[in-house]
């Protein structure tokens, strides 16, 4: 058999064969998911908040440097000297080294 | 500690089904706000836990009830001996069971029934004897939040695709999140569990502890500052990549801060909790006690497993090659419409490709979470 002949069939069979075990590997998922995975759900943002998201920045097609621009503007903690009462509860398990303003 | 029924002195244990106190022995009923505190003064800060000790195995159980800790529920030895009574923080309140143990097993067998996959050793083992009633300490919290994304997605332009960057910064106000207050519990988990009803909260009495074991918060404030900013940024992200249009949209990089207002809420939530070994390792499926949510991974067995993969490819194949056979009767192999065909073929064995390796990926995440030794432990723990 012509060599060329060979390969266009090899390439052939080898792109059938993959469509197959993709769509193989895609139903198997399918039902491992129906039939294994369950509960797979949490609550989104809506259930906790009426308002939603307040966008501060929404760009899109941005520039390389933007990365630096958004986390130097956002990279202070807007929150920084808000004072708050702590339950007694989590006060007793706090260990004397534990920094509250850092997450 | 658990009060006794006033009639008989018997034992009560709350029944969810009845949201009643009930005696096991004269069969008398209460309302656990009619049953009367005689330790009110002393109860208004803390509450008193028995912590009993399986000198068997060493398991730790934690009850407010009287009866339940005479054998070692996890090893069945008698050993057990009371060890000390503990001082709890109150919670600020608490949802009461509603649904039964009963109810959780039937819960969990509606997903066995007709299951081609999950091993029936393991469908054997969801008996009562492997299901605890376990309240979990939740910090209910409202917050501010403000999280700065940094994204990239992918986009066509004119016959090739490129990437692009976005940026997204914004902040929001929640409120009613309940955070789970025990360092043990995986937090990916906990959050899985939601929703729970705060409609239904009451207010602590320790008597809604009576036939279930509980656990307290081991959380200082920086732990639930770090818990409440993890869960408000997977919400966040979530809805955050909505709003790119591109295609396999990544959050590359992220910053984010939370405030959370003052007196969070101490609640206390209940679970069910079914732990059992398969093949030697351990799992642990949870069934929300409050709406009957099943939340967990099941093992398969890997034979079935690979025998439908085999016969699925088998006939998959078939199709494809009866496919592939009329194409080549109408038109001659290498023609356009032919070479159009294979590639549509392709394209759609590329995209299943890519869909079955990702969900593949997040299920083998979701069963290590279930096969996870530290909550095998933590029922361990509370269970004995």
């Amino acid at each position: 058999m012509d060599e060329q002949v060979f390969m266009m069939y090899s390439v052939f069979i080898g792109m059938l064969v993959f469509t197959g075990v993709s769509i193989t590997l895609f139903i198997v998922y399918k039902i491992l998911n129906k039939y294994s995975n369950f509960g797979d759900s949490s609550c989104r943002m809506d259930e906790y908040s009426l308002r939603g998201i307040h966008y501060l920045r929404d760009m899109d097609d941005v520039p390389s440097t933007e990365r630096h621009f958004l986390f130097s503007n956002y990279g202070v903690n807007p929150y920084e000297g808000r004072q708050h009462s702590i339950p007694e509860q989590l006060l007793k398990n706090t260990k004397p080294d534990d920094d509250f303003d850092q997450i | 500690m658990a009060v006794l029924c006033s009639n008989c002195a018997g034992r009560l244990v709350f029944n969810p089904a009845t949201q009643k106190l009930e005696c096991a022995t004269c069969g008398s009923s209460f309302r656990p706000e009619d049953v009367e505190d005689k330790n009110a003064e002393l109860h208004t800060k803390y509450y008193d836990t028995r912590v009993y000790v399986c000198s068997h195995c060493g398991a730790e159980v934690i009850t407010s009830d009287t009866e339940s800790s005479s054998f070692c529920v996890y090893c069945g030895n008698p050993a057990i001996v009371f060890d000390r009574i503990s001082k709890e923080y109150r919670p600020d309140g608490l949802i009461p069971f509603k649904i039964t143990k009963e109810e959780a097993i039937k819960n969990i067998k509606i997903r066995f029934l007709k299951n081609p996959i999950v091993p029936k050793e393991v469908m054997a083992k969801c008996v009562p004897e492997n299901l605890r009633g376990i309240y979990i300490p939740y910090w209910v919290i409202n917050a501010d939040y403000t999280e700065a994304d940094y994204l990239s997605g992918k986009v066509k332009r004119g016959k090739s695709t490129v990437t692009k960057y976005y940026s997204r910064a914004g902040e929001i106000t929640v409120k009613n999140v309940p955070v789970d207050g025990s360092n043990i519990l995986n937090d990916d988990i906990s959050s899985k569990l939601e929703p729970f009803y705060l409609e239904d909260s009451k207010s602590f009495d320790e008597d809604y502890l009576n036939g279930f074991y509980s656990n307290t918060s081991d959380m200082n404030y920086f732990d639930l500052r770090k818990s409440a900013a993890y869960r408000c940024h997977k919400m966040f992200a979530e809805e955050v990549v909505k709003t790119v249009r591109a295609k396999d949209v990544k959050i590359e990089d992220s910053i984010y801060w939370v405030d959370i207002h003052d007196e969070p809420i101490y609640m206390m939530f209940p679970v069910w909790f079914f732990t059992f070994k398969y093949n030697g390792k351990p799992y642990t499926v949870l069934v929300n006690g409050q709406s009957g949510k099943v939340v967990g991974t099941m093992p398969w067995e890997k034979k079935r497993v690979v025998a439908l993969a085999l016969t699925t490819f088998v006939l998959v194949m078939a199709v494809i090659a009866m496919i592939i056979t009329g194409l080549i009767e109408k038109w001659v192999l290498l023609s356009t419409i032919f070479v159009y065909a294979l590639a549509a073929i392709t394209l759609l064995g590329t995209y299943s490709f890519t869909k079955g390796i990702a969900g593949l990926r997040r299920i083998n995440k979701n069963l290590k979470l279930t096969q996870s030794e530290e909550i095998f432990k933590f029922v361990k723990k509370r269970q004995g």
